[in-house]
């Protein structure tokens, strides 16, 4: 099913093109990761496609319907810094939102235990920590029980206890089937929670992907042998590798698809290679990330 | 917030009953005792008083401006929109609570007018308590369409202070000053002359007419023109509409 579905979607600024015919789609279930540099679009598409901002051209529908308070009332979102009211305490607050929302009381409480701000919960919002903020805005996300929840940066200030506990907390709702988006820098984070993601640049998309698919063409094979130049005369003639690279003492080759460790170890045998050293090393959102913004610039 | 609005209510409330006090013990008027001057008496007592009362409802303005450019600047609107409200419901709650404000300075000016009329006016009048009450109404939607403007105005120009001054600006100087001279500058061409009927603050301004002229033995309008209503009623549908144009198509 079709959560969302953009169409050359448009946002400009005068003279600065923030976001240039958009084109993506994300389905039901997916956890799906918002990459880009600062300035890249992430959060002015985020922000069209809640209806804080007003697209110059384009369009997208969420739930396969145009855009309408009611679908967003099915999204629990945190955009950019978390605004509350602030002489108003956290329970207050969320009892507000709930109003909007349409959705019952009884969630507030297990929210803000959920969160860990149960202890501060009558406390006014501007009596908080950045922190604190940050995890009262997650739980307002979570208070509807949204089958789609949008986060930009969820982790922004948030001790290091915090990120591990908000990276559980995605991964046990993408368990439950809950469809999530997810901007963020981090990519380490991004790599381990995502099963799906996309890298813009200046407005532009460049890449939409699985997040497994990526990792496996980025393998790497670090190799060494005792006869070192034998090693690589072999290898430059090896059409099951797409890079060869020297560091120090080791090569560094980039298999071909198809081509594993196996492969590579069985071609340098035939060819009297006997080697000294073969490690496997899984690719990297973070290689992929910089490798993309290389090639493209 | 709670703190602003009692005060605006209160500077309203003390305006209106300084005045009062004032015409009371009056200044003088060409040898004719002030206090004799029946301004007290029913029915005339609602035209006097709504007309006075028009000119404080730039307080309440005050009170709009400031809380519409708050919930721009502090985000909230934003935020209520991404959890799930919708633009238009936003829009009739703030005009909800525009009539509200109006009809607590209607209630309040019909309060004063019971109280003042009972007291400085003459008893013979009493049995025309009710008659003239057109005026309250006309007061009503005086006020009520004068925050309508002031609610499109901070939806345009996001920043308190600019449209607290400008419309302070617009309504006291400008526009009086404006009207004046396309009703009286001699070398304006007839055609000139009536579109200071049609003028924003002027239409909804003359929804009461100035009652003054009376004590002086002159004629005057003592009832609400339909004329006047119907340009102050057109006022009010631009400024609803073009408000929700302006929250559609605009960024938060």
């Amino acid at each position: 099913m079709n959560i969302l579905q953009t169409e050359d979607l448009t946002k400009k600024y005068k003279r600065i093109t923030a976001l240039n015919k958009l084109n993506f789609h994300i389905e039901e279930g997916m956890v799906f990761g918002l990459l880009g540099p600062n300035g890249s679009g992430k959060t002015t598409t985020l922000g069209m496609l809640l209806s804080v901002l007003t697209p110059t051209s384009g369009s997208f529908r969420w739930f396969g319907e145009p855009p309408s308070a009611t679908s967003r009332k099915k999204i629990g979102a945190i955009l950019e810094i978390p605004c509350f009211l602030p002489y108003m305490t956290a329970a207050q607050n969320l009892k507000f939102i709930a109003k909007i929302k349409e959705c019952p009381f009884d969630k507030i409480d297990p929210i803000l235990k959920q969160v860990g701000l149960f202890e501060r919960k009558d406390d006014p919002f501007k009596t908080y920590s950045l922190g604190m903020k940050q995890r009262l805005a997650i739980g307002a996300a979570l208070l509807a029980d949204p089958p789609v929840l949008i986060l930009d940066e969820p982790t922004n200030g948030l001790d290091p206890q915090g990120i591990v506990e908000i990276r559980e907390l995605i991964k046990e709702i993408a368990q439950s089937g809950k469809t999530i988006i997810l901007a963020s820098h981090l990519l380490d984070e991004v790599q381990k929670v995502c099963t799906d993601f996309m890298v813009l640049r200046k407005g532009e998309k460049l890449f939409q992907g699985s997040v497994a698919e990526a990792l496996r063409e980025q393998i790497t094979l670090e190799v060494a042998a005792t006869d070192m130049e034998a090693l690589q005369t072999v290898l430059s003639d090896f059409s099951g590798i797409t890079k060869l690279e020297k560091k120090e003492d080791l090569y560094i080759l980039s298999p071909a698809k198809g081509v594993g460790t196996t492969e590579v170890s069985q071609y340098l045998f035939d060819n009297k290679i006997v080697l000294s050293h073969l490690v496997k090393k899984d690719g990297s959102l973070e290689k992929q990330f910089l490798t993309l913004l290389k090639e493209n610039k | 917030m709670g703190l602003s609005t009692f005060i605006t209510v209160a500077v309203c409330a003390s305006g209106m009953l300084f005045l009062e006090y004032l015409k009371k013990e009056g200044a003088d008027f060409r040898g004719i005792n002030p206090t004799l001057l029946p301004i007290y008496d029913f029915p005339d007592i609602w035209q006097n008083l709504t007309y006075v009362a028009s000119f404080f409802k730039i307080f309440p303005a005050f009170l709009v401006i400031i809380t519409i450019s708050n919930e721009f600047n502090y985000r909230i609107l934003r935020q209520n929109i991404i959890d799930g409200l919708s633009k238009k419901e936003w829009l009739l709650s703030k005009i909800l609570f525009i009539g509200a404000i109006a009809l607590f300075c209607t209630s309040l000016v019909f309060l004063i007018g019971l109280f003042t009329g009972g007291i400085y006016g003459h008893p013979d009048s009493t049995p025309y308590l009710f008659s003239s009450t057109s005026f309250l109404l006309a007061y009503f939607f005086d006020v009520f369409i004068y925050l309508l403007l002031a609610l499109l105005l901070t939806l345009i120009v996001r920043r308190a202070g600019l449209v607290i001054v400008g419309l302070f600006m617009y309504t006291f100087i400008l526009e009086p000053f404006l009207s004046l001279f396309l009703e009286n500058y001699p070398h304006l061409p007839d055609f000139y002359r009536p579109i200071a009927a049609f003028l924003p603050v002027e239409a909804i301004h003359r929804l009461i007419p100035i009652p003054f002229p009376r004590y002086a033995l002159r004629e005057i309008q003592d009832y609400v023109s339909f004329k006047e209503a119907a340009i102050a009623f057109v006022w009010m549908c631009f400024y609803i509409g073009v408000s929700y144009w302006i929250l559609k198509r605009k960024d938060l």
